[in-house]
């Protein structure tokens, strides 16, 4: 066992005792942890279920290329919570504008969709209700919407509005989705790494 | 005799590390017992920050965002609190301390330093005797008890121990 050790290069592992092992346990499970919970603390800001998006489709040229990371608001439903008269357009949460981008998923489908908004009703004491189309389609959204469907729900169906955006850097998680053994060989590499190493 | 680890000559390190190692043994058989309260408090603090990250991953799962949002503002600043007084106590608390033990009253805390990039290691003890405490410093490069090829030779490591702890170093008052 120890020659075989030896052989690995793993002889580090002969010498670790039981609080030794927990500690480097400790250390990978900690860098897990806070980057699961620096994404929940985004999300948490923005109030949206997914703060960051990668853009998927070219369907946002010349505006988004595919492979796009997208910063998304979602503080801007522009709804009364109370059950009063509606807000002043010249409130602080005007709500989203028609022209604004915004990311949602279609109840039942798991991708989302970036799109620009053309036009909006309803809004102010019930949500808004959206109708968008991607830039770079001749034709608006309704194509992709459920069947019956001809208006998004601002409330249940957008996840946000687009705040920000790094070109290129989201074509990592394209790869890493296409290929999902990837993310296994990531995560063991990094565990190993932090494992054998006591800095 | 086991067949001791071969360490990097060249990383300060591995060679700081490979010492602290080596004294945990020793002082077991010179009759200390070890105590383990800092290193239990800071797996307990750590462990529980993570119990936290994997509830919260839980049941944002299988609830969804909408049911478990106010849920995760309160763990998301649970978890940060918690990770700062975990870095608050590795960095203040137990700092550069390696070894905490007793023996017949006598208490001693021993913290190693290294310089960056300098092969020399420094010991710092704290020794509390009937309730008077002193603290002492020691160096002495890792030449002396690593050998050429890497390999860690007890005798003179032990010896450097003994004259490093006044209270252990007494019964054998030894000149160097």
């Amino acid at each position: 066992m120890d020659a075989l050790l030896d052989q690995l290069g793993l002889s580090e592992l002969r010498r670790l005792k039981p609080r030794q092992i927990l500690s480097q346990v400790l250390n990978f499970a900690l860098i897990l942890g806070t980057a699961f919970m620096i994404w929940k603390g985004l999300s948490v800001a923005a109030d949206s279920p997914s703060p960051i998006v990668v853009v998927l489709s070219g369907s946002m040229e010349p505006a988004f290329q595919r492979g796009d990371l997208l910063f998304l608001w979602n503080r801007n439903m522009g709804m009364n919570q109370y059950a009063g008269p509606p807000i002043a357009n010249s409130s602080q949460f005007p709500g989203t504008q028609v022209g604004e981008i915004v990311v949602y998923n279609i109840v039942g489908k798991d991708i989302p969709i970036v799109h620009r908004v053309v036009r909006k009703h309803k809004g102010l004491r019930t949500p808004f209700n959206l109708l968008t189309k991607g830039d770079n389609n001749h034709a608006d959204d309704t194509e992709l919407y459920a069947r019956n469907q001809f208006y998004l729900d601002r409330e249940k169906e957008v996840i946000g509005s687009v705040v920000g955006y790094i070109p290129f850097v989201g074509y990592v998680t394209i790869l890493l989705s296409e290929h999902p053994w990837l993310k296994t060989v990531m995560l063991g590499i990094m565990g190993l790494l932090v494992i054998l190493q006591r800095e | 005799m086991a067949d001791k680890p071969k360490v990097n000559l060249n990383s300060v390190s591995d060679l700081k590390n490979a010492t602290d190692d080596a004294i945990q043994p020793y002082m077991k058989t010179l009759g200390f017992k070890q105590s383990n309260t800092l290193t239990d408090i800071r797996l307990a603090i750590g462990f529980t920050a993570c119990a936290i990250a994997a509830a919260t991953f839980y049941y944002d799962y299988t609830l969804g965002w909408e049911k478990t949002k106010v849920y995760t503002l309160y763990a998301v600043i649970a978890y940060f609190t918690l990770n700062t007084l975990l870095t608050w106590w590795m960095w203040w608390v137990e700092g550069n301390k390696v070894y905490i033990g007793e023996r017949e009253g006598v208490k001693v805390v021993l913290e190693s330093h290294t310089d960056k990039f300098s092969p020399v290691y420094e010991l710092k003890v704290t020794q509390t005797v009937n309730g008077k405490t002193n603290t002492t410093t020691s160096k002495n490069s890792f030449s002396g008890w690593f050998d050429q090829l890497g390999y860690f030779v007890e005798k003179p490591f032990m010896a450097f121990l003994q004259n490093s702890i006044p209270a252990i170093s007494e019964p054998t008052k030894k000149k160097k």
